[in-house]
């Protein structure tokens, strides 16, 4: 049952060849099983989950007719969005004890579709991060090989679904964090553009970044999820836009020939391992024996995305994490003389390492004297960055790109300079400054470990780039592996 | 908690910081964050190095920022919740804005030989 497709599940349950209380107990029994190896799962609704699939049940039995078409299917959620009923950390000894008295946008949305939410995934602390290993819960492990990262910060997302202890997750993407996991992992995960989930309910990071999104084995199971997490939220009014259509599904099923793929000159140059490079190459012959055509493009400024994103992102952090001062809720320190010491005591024993010091570089950034020479230069390069993809969107209808520099990279591999992680996000921050859809697929593997490449579309285009990936997903089987030990 | 004093005036602008412990103090408290030794050095470290891949930015020449858009607010107005007129974000702005006709953010100038 873990190996079918959200589609399949759901068509199961509708013929009722099984019910969503047998789909809901084979998933808590694999997490059950296999969570204590790769430590993707931070809290577990066991019997919640179990009362809504029941439930779900019921109503089918009652009236077919009145269940969405995600009646019954399990979900996991990143510990970044607002659950009632569960715990809310964000990965952080600042959360800790935390239960949100609302659900996020994304969260009711799934839930009114009728989605059994099975628990909490881990991830970076806040989302900033690109292994997994900044978490309060400890280090998620890639099911791949357990000495690799899963990618972040939604590697327990990620790994859940690579381990195919859940059919579906959901994401945020403020650098990457939905992407680079989805290509680690050798999943599927879209971010769409900005404002087409709300993000009501999600913790803040970089709140002119941050994006939530599915995360699934197939383009095609994540179309089928974006069609029920996205919506206009009154609530986010501000950066939730209204669209003609929120059904992604049925957009699938289109022929890509004459489909118009550009390769940017900056991110096909060198890759160091060749094999890498054939796997490119490989999903390139697949994409033109489908009919689309390949052009280079120049993206010229994309050299100056980490600087940008690296003073806009902890910028907006700094600001965004002020509120966490032990006062209102989160950790709060147990002696203070002052209440100045009791905030800087609180937010010190709550927060991580990597946490302190975005938090750190934001208000540095921000400090009079430096905020025109960082902030406002970093805002006025992500524009150029932004130019660079409407010019190239004059020229062809979908960017290709890889998803990292490398596969899955080796646990502690980046621990000593921060920055060298940083670089890793080179290939997918540009998406999140320009704030356009992108999403990560599988298309082979290097010493057994996934490669994942990009699809970029123009803004509010999720539709042709998940119908790009789910006609390449068609004729192969990447999307299908699964690593050994979780078949 | 980002509302500090300047740290360092005297820095040219976008000079390379060369940050010592001091300075990483000061920052800390502005964040509202206490360091250990420890941590203080490791910050140190880190965020000169950080630093060197945020200063390439200095090099790219951009229009200058105009803040537009600004309207300051006196206090009595903001405590009786009265009713002040918001600009025309759309008339010669250099801040990004959603534009409900065609659905999209619509982003000024930025390049000086742009057109």
């Amino acid at each position: 049952m873990h190996q079918y497709s959200i589609q399949e599940i759901a068509d199961a349950l509708k013929k009722k060849s099984m019910s969503s209380e047998e789909v809901t107990r084979h998933f808590i029994n694999r997490i059950q099983l296999h969570d204590p190896t790769i430590n993707a799962v931070t809290h577990l609704c066991h019997e919640e989950s179990i009362k809504q699939a029941k439930a779900i049940d019921a109503m089918r039995a009652q009236d077919a007719n009145s269940l969405g078409e995600l009646a019954g299917i399990p979900l996991l959620v990143k510990d970044n969005f607002c659950t009632t009923g569960m715990p809310t950390t964000c990965a952080s000894k600042a959360l800790a004890g935390f239960t949100s008295p609302y659900d996020a946008t994304i969260i009711s949305n799934c839930k009114k579709a009728g989605m059994v939410i099975l628990g909490k995934c881990n991830m970076d602390e806040f989302a900033m991060g690109g292994s997994n290993e900044n978490s309060a819960y400890g280090v998620v492990k890639n099911p791949w090989n357990n000495m690799r990262v899963p990618g972040g910060s939604s590697g327990g997302s990620a790994a859940a679904i690579a381990a195919r202890l859940s059919p579906a997750a959901t994401g945020s993407d403020t650098g990457g964090s939905i992407r680079q996991p989805a290509g680690f992992c050798g999943i599927t995960g879209i971010k769409p553009s900005y404002g087409v989930i709300s993000r009501y309910g999600m913790i803040a990071f970089a709140s002119s970044l941050d994006q939530a999104g599915p995360m699934a084995a197939s383009a095609e199971d994540c179309a089928i999820l974006l069609s029920s997490m996205a919506s206009h939220d009154p609530t986010n009014d501000m950066t939730s836009v209204k669209q003609a259509s929120y059904d992604y599904h049925k957009q699938l099923n289109k022929h890509i020939k004459g489909l118009k793929i550009g390769l940017p000159k900056q991110y096909f140059s060198d890759f160091g391992d060749k094999r890498y490079e054939t796997c490119m190459q490989d999903a390139i012959n697949e994409l033109k024996a489908l009919g689309a055509s390949f052009i280079e493009i120049d993206l010229p400024d994309v050299k100056h995305c980490i600087s940008a994103y690296y003073t806009i992102a902890p910028c907006e952090a700094s600001s965004n994490l002020a509120r966490f001062d032990g006062n209102i809720y989160g950790h709060r320190c147990e002696q203070s003389s002052t209440i100045e010491t009791m905030y800087a005591r609180s937010r010190s024993q709550g927060f991580g390492e990597e946490v302190k010091r975005r938090i750190v570089m934001g208000t540095y950034a921000l400090s009079s004297g430096y905020d025109n020479d960082y902030y406002q230069k970093a805002q006025n390069i992500r524009n150029l960055i932004r130019h660079d993809f409407d010019e190239a969107w004059q020229h062809v209808d979908v960017v290709m790109a890889p998803t990292a520099p490398s596969t899955a990279f080796k646990l502690n591999q980046f621990q000593d300079d921060p920055t060298k992680m940083y670089q890793q996000d080179v290939y997918t921050i540009p998406v999140n400054l320009a704030e356009l859809p992108a999403l990560s697929m599988p298309i082979g593997f290097v010493d057994k470990l996934p490669v994942g490449l990009q699809l970029i579309g123009r803004k509010w285009d999720e539709a042709t780039i998940l119908n790009c990936a789910h006609q390449y997903q068609l004729r192969t089987d990447w999307h299908r592996a699964t690593p050994e030990n979780y078949r | 908690m980002n509302m500090i004093g300047s740290l360092n005036s005297h820095y040219s602008i976008m000079s390379k910081t060369n940050f010592d412990c001091a300075h990483i103090e000061k920052i800390a408290k502005a964040s509202a964050i206490e360091l250990t030794p420890e941590l203080k050095e490791q910050l140190r470290s880190d965020l000169q190095r950080v630093e060197d891949v945020l200063h390439p930015m200095a090099a790219i020449k951009v229009c200058p920022t105009k803040k537009t858009d600004f309207r300051i607010c006196n206090y009595p107005d903001l405590a009786t919740d009265k009713h002040v007129q918001s600009s025309d974000k759309h008339a010669g702005s250099c801040w990004q804005y959603y534009d409900d006709s065609t659905g999209y953010f619509t982003v000024p100038k930025v390049l000086n030989n742009d057109t």
